[in-house]
């Protein structure tokens, strides 16, 4: 015992000598094990909540795809008015490629007047429209003939439409899904030979391929592949952000393994092949195989051969260093890289790979494929969606929208506005002189174009719809109309005065409207008043008849607004939009229907089920007898008064109708009318509104005269009606004439209106206007 | 996010089995002359595009009978674009607003094919069927 006490005792005494021996000898393992420990905790604490994360957001993974929105598409049946131009142009714009013989869809063959076309099929909103391939033969500006591939007449040939445009989110990221299944032959192949050869080999991360990437890169003396695999690339995109930093190295690297835990290798590729980013168009993000085919080539990405192919897996690895518009050459280079590896790896023979590489880039321009070529008709589409969808639906469901919008009226229209504005502002100021147009089909209401701006594609201030201008003498169809409407007191002979008159304007003043000549006409026929658009007979008339009268008249023609009880308003002080203008026009063009302007003509979801139609209504406002007589008027404004510039564009014998407007100073030129098919309403002026020195006929005549020839349209027919008579008349004498008399007119009346007492073969018009003096009506043309 | 627009204007149910109704009694009688939807397409009479739109009204017809309206109106739709002043188009129109329940606008169409021109026996159709 004792020893024992001594023992510990003696040990005791020792005990601080030793213990600084014994301290020495570091626990290391226990604590390595112990940090190991809390370690492996923490890090698997972390990989539970990044598996966490990665679960929910992968596979509740839903991409924002913004509302596309497209094109009446091109239909194509005997009698059709288009020409090969035309054709030619649409095609190419919708990335149809020439070939010489016809093989596969989306080419097309030129032989002469005949056109071999291979269409794509495509699902529309009526149902779904096969692939076809047909010949399409032109004569005289039409289609003369349309045969199928057996050889049979073809009643139609509908092409897929060209898509204008996408209502996007905030991210402004625009994709297309596709499906694996879906990719042309190389792409995949060729992606994984670029990006991650071991891709169906590895857990997320491949060592090998970091080594193999170097490998690569170290013989062909710059970077030609990456390390990081498609499951590393894919997280990065969805999950983590670009900066370069090792703790973000450190999340990648544990969530790949993490993602391929719960993905499979093709769903990993098929949400890789959807989100990666391939271009930039301003704010616009190209994300995706598919959106990047259309981006590029304006082809889908199905029909993409060999070399574009190779071009666009060229692209991943720097979308906008190897930008294929801004820097040909490097993408060129890059895309050969990539055929010289597909021929290493044995996947495509080398004689294909020089064959391609013979090819040019093929990308086609930015103009062609802009996502916002038509920027003023998207807006009025916008305006229409938001009544009826939410925002977010709009940008995220992958809505589709089908539209009235004709690309070749549409681009028709932008021409005119442009190259007549270039004309008349030979020297543009910093602001320079602006322009709209609205063009619909006169039948249907259809909106078939719109022109904000005098640029075309300038997505800003867009006039057609935005911009309020006095619409001067364009509402003097609403006050004749109004008058011809009461057959017992007026006709289109009916003497009115053009003479000056004072009228209390409502405010205390008086209102005392002047002729643009200053000259005041005396009596004249009525429909002579309408086509030199005397001021002082219109405003006369119009309060003969009552202004509430023409209030209500303008309204039923379609005018929304509510426009002042003033005198004034008769003759257009009121201000009113190019489109609203449109709206009047459209009534009087389809002879006495109001409906409604369309824009859309339905709209479907992402699985191509139609959600709304946007269906025709139509409502008979004015009886066809006045209309008819209104709508002879408005000829007679084209043959004789102050639209008659418009023959200097369009074939003298074509009928029209329509009606020029001039504000106070000349500070608006506006023309509106019509043809059998179509209604086009035309503005030129200022922003700020300063005077422009032009009438409507010597500015905005020109414009519509312009388009109007463009357009190939029909002449204007009389309506159908059994209560209008037609009569010759000397109109001067407001009596009955004979057909051989000079000066007599056929004209029509209301039955029990018409003149009574033969009034002779005497008297010629007389020619009092010396504002439409031939001086003047050739000096208006320069 | 779910949609809840249709097709607007979607038919009344009473509406069409009456007019089902009419075009099975017409089909048993063989006549066209006491029956609201014509059962067989439509003859055109003075369109410019006889094939085109000929063919369209067909198949819009067929969608009407098998009472796939909406792609009905997408078929008449075309069928007016190509024509837009067809008397023929516009009164099969009117018969697809009567099946979709859309009265008033059946009287309205059915005038406008009216004041187009129609020949005799369509307009002996059109006014028949706006009852005058």
């Amino acid at each position: 015992m004792k020893k024992k006490s001594t023992t510990k005792k003696g040990s005791v005494a020792r005990r601080p000598a030793n213990r600084k021996q014994q301290r020495d000898p570091v626990p290391w393992k226990a604590i390595v094990l112990k940090v190991g420990l809390t370690l492996m905790v923490l890090v698997g604490a972390y990989a539970v909540y990044l598996d966490a994360a990665v679960i929910k957001q992968f596979e509740g993974k839903k991409w924002a795809i913004p509302a596309k929105v497209f094109a009446r598409p091109v239909e194509l049946y005997v009698g059709k008015k288009i020409t090969i131009p035309d054709l030619l142009a649409q095609l190419q714009r919708q990335g149809y490629q020439p070939v010489e013989k016809v093989s596969r869809p989306g080419t097309f063959a030129r032989n002469r007047n005949r056109l071999e076309v291979y269409s794509r099929g495509f699902h529309f909103p009526d149902g779904s429209e096969p692939t076809r391939r047909a010949t399409v033969e032109f004569r005289n500006g039409e289609v003369a003939r349309l045969t199928g591939q057996d050889g049979r007449t073809l009643p139609l040939l509908r092409l897929d439409p060209q898509p204008i445009g996408g209502i996007f989110p905030a991210s402004y990221e625009d994709r297309l899904l596709i499906r694996l299944n879906q990719t042309p032959r190389y792409l995949i192949p060729a992606l994984l030979a670029i990006e991650d050869q071991d891709f169906y080999g590895h857990f997320g991360l491949s060592p090998l391929s970091i080594a193999r990437a170097a490998l690569v890169n170290l013989k062909a003396g710059e970077v030609v592949q990456g390390g990081s695999t498609i499951t590393q690339q894919l997280v990065k995109n969805l999950f983590l952000t670009n900066e370069r930093s090792l703790a973000r190295k450190v999340k990648e690297a544990i969530m790949a393994p993490l993602l391929e835990l719960h993905a499979s290798k093709d769903e990993i590729l098929e949400t890789y092949l959807n989100e990666v980013y391939l271009g930039q168009q301003g704010r616009r993000a190209i994300h995706g195989f598919a959106m990047a085919s259309q981006f590029y080539f304006a082809q889908p990405l199905q029909e993409l051969d060999l070399a574009r192919t190779a071009l666009l897996v060229a692209i991943v690895k720097g979308p906008s260093y190897y930008d294929p518009r801004r820097h040909p050459q490097r993408a060129l280079a890059r895309r050969n890289l990539v055929l010289d590896v597909l021929v290493e790896q044995a996947i495509i023979p080398a004689a294909e790979a020089s064959r391609s590489k013979n090819l040019p880039l093929g990308v086609v321009s930015r103009e062609m494929v802009s996502s916002n070529d038509f920027p003023a008709y998207i807006d009025v589409v916008r305006a229409q969606l938001r009544n009826d969808y939410n925002e977010k639906d709009l940008t995220s469901e992958g809505l589709r929208i089908f539209t009235n919008l004709d690309p070749m009226i549409q681009r028709k229209a932008q021409k005119s506005v442009t190259d007549i504005l270039k004309q008349l502002d030979s020297q543009p100021q910093d602001s320079p002189l602006q322009g709209a147009m609205v063009v619909s089909s006169a039948q249907t209401g259809d909106l078939l174009a719109v022109v904000g701006d005098r640029n075309p594609g300038y997505a800003g201030f867009n006039r057609a719809t935005e911009a309020r201008r006095p619409v001067g003498s364009l509402i003097k169809p609403a006050i004749y109309l109004t008058a011809l409407e009461r057959p017992d007191r007026y006709t289109l002979t009916t003497h009115i005065n053009d003479q000056p008159l004072k009228i209390s304007d409502g405010r205390g003043g008086y209102w005392q409207p002047q002729n643009y000549s200053r000259k005041s006409h005396g009596k004249v026929p009525l429909y002579q008043a309408l086509a030199k658009s005397y001021n002082q007979a219109a405003a006369g008339t119009g309060m003969a008849v009552g202004l509430v009268s023409v209030l209500d008249t303008l309204k039923r023609l379609g005018i929304e607004q509510t426009l002042p009880l003033y005198p004034s308003v008769l003759l257009g002080s009121s201000s009113m939009s190019p489109v609203e203008i449109t709206n009047m026009y459209q009534t009087i063009a389809s002879g006495g229907y109001q409906m409604p302007l369309r824009a859309i003509d339905a709209v479907v979801d992402s699985q191509g089920k139609p959600l709304t139609r946007y269906s025709l209504s139509v409502e008979r406002v004015v009886q066809p007898g006045p209309m008819e007589l209104l709508r002879t008027g408005l000829g007679l404004v084209m043959t004789e008064g102050t639209g008659r510039g418009a023959y200097q564009y369009v074939k003298p014998g074509i009928a029209l109708g329509g009606k020029s407007g001039t504000t106070n100073d000349l500070r608006d030129s506006w023309f509106a009318g019509y043809s059998n098919d179509l209604v086009a309403v035309s503005w030129v002026g200022y922003d700020d509104n300063r005077p422009t020195r032009l009438t409507g006929s010597s500015g905005a005549l020109k414009v519509w005269g312009h388009f109007m020839a463009s357009a190939q349209v029909q002449p204007v027919t009389a309506l159908n009606d059994s209560n209008v008579s037609r009569k010759w008349v000397n109109p001067q004498a407001d009596g009955l004439s004979r057909r051989d008399c000079e000066g007599a007119r056929l004209l029509p009346y209301i039955k029990g209106s018409e003149p009574r007492v033969y009034r002779g073969c005497k008297r010629l018009e007389k020619v009092v206007d010396d504002t439409d003096g031939v001086i003047k009506r050739f000096l208006e043309w320069f | 996010m779910v949609l809840i627009r249709r097709f607007k204007g979607r038919g009344q149910r009473s509406s069409l089995q009456r007019l089902l109704l009419l075009v099975l009694v017409g089909t048993v009688a063989g006549c066209s002359t006491s029956v609201l939807m014509p059962t067989s397409p439509p003859a055109l009479s003075s369109s410019q595009h006889h094939d085109a739109v000929g063919t369209l009204l067909s198949e819009a017809h067929q969608a009407m009978v098998e009472r796939r309206l909406g792609d009905a109106e997408g078929l008449l739709n075309r069928a007016m674009r190509i024509n837009p002043t067809s008397p023929e188009v516009y009164y099969q129109i009117a018969l697809l607003r009567q099946a979709q329940g859309r009265t008033t606008q059946v009287r309205q169409l059915a005038e406008r094919a009216l004041s187009l021109g129609p020949n005799a026996a369509l307009t002996r159709d059109i006014k028949r069927l706006i009852g005058r």
